[in-house]
């Protein structure tokens, strides 16, 4: 089982030159990969908690998304009832896929936190921290690219109204 | 403007019609449009009236856009 964790934990460092000749330390997040040979069934677990959360936000916004689709190809796209669905599938993946991300960096951090050595002591550097943030803004964006998109057909029902009394 | 604000454009449709001894069923088939759409036009609840619409009944009733539309005093 491979394990993402910090270079500080396992007291590597680029400075001590105790890094391997052809190997060297990631500059963005200082982290390092370690293979654990026989994990014990609490690292299992929480490498399966840190790897689920996120694909099956995935999962159900696809989901709603594809019954979304079906939706409106049975009936009309243009409607305020499509339109307000898709904003509420922008708001899930927005706000379930944030607390989905902040599941995934708590069990990933304790898995890593397990597979330390147990007399080192890891503290992650500020680099780490905003580095491994930064996916946690792809799900507001898909939320607010879905809300944008159901911004458009709630301007298209609107057209479609005005149309309507057009003779 | 606001789709539900109040309009003072009268549609002459009820008398040009009656002049020319037709019908509105009639009507509605020379110029193409549903009886449904004709009424709406004629109770003055349609929101816009497409130049074409408004050709097909000018020529229906052989009159012209101002015979068929006029102005409601306030």
């Amino acid at each position: 089982m491979a394990v993402r964790v910090p270079a500080s934990a396992l007291g590597i460092t680029a400075a001590a030159g105790s890094i391997p000749a052809g190997a060297q330390l990631s500059p963005v997040d200082d982290q390092v990969t370690v293979l654990l040979a026989d994990p014990s069934l609490g690292l299992r677990l929480l490498a399966v908690l840190a790897a689920v959360p996120q694909p099956l936000v995935l999962a159900a916004v696809l989901g709603l998304l594809a019954r979304w689709a079906r939706s409106v190809r049975r009936g009309a796209t243009f409607t305020a009832a499509a339109a307000a669905r898709l904003t509420r599938v922008g708001q899930v993946a927005a706000s379930a896929g944030v607390g989905a991300f902040i599941c995934h960096v708590g069990f990933a951090g304790a898995l890593s936190w397990g597979a330390r050595p147990p007399d080192v002591v890891a503290v992650p550097t500020l680099a780490s921290l905003i580095s491994s943030l930064g996916p946690a803004l792809w799900w507001p964006a898909i939320g607010a690219c879905l809300g944008l998109v159901g911004e458009v057909v709630r301007r298209g029902v609107a057209l479609r109204d005005e149309l309507e009394g057009v003779i | 403007m606001p789709p539900d604000e109040e309009h003072r454009i009268r549609v002459n449709i009820d008398r040009l019609v009656a002049e020319r001894g037709m019908t509105l069923t009639q009507l509605a088939e020379r110029v193409g449009i549903t009886q449904a759409n004709l009424s709406v036009l004629k109770n003055g609840r349609a929101r816009a009236i497409r130049f074409s619409t408004l050709t097909a009944l000018c020529e229906a009733l052989s009159c012209t856009p101002g015979d068929l539309l006029s102005l409601e005093e306030s």
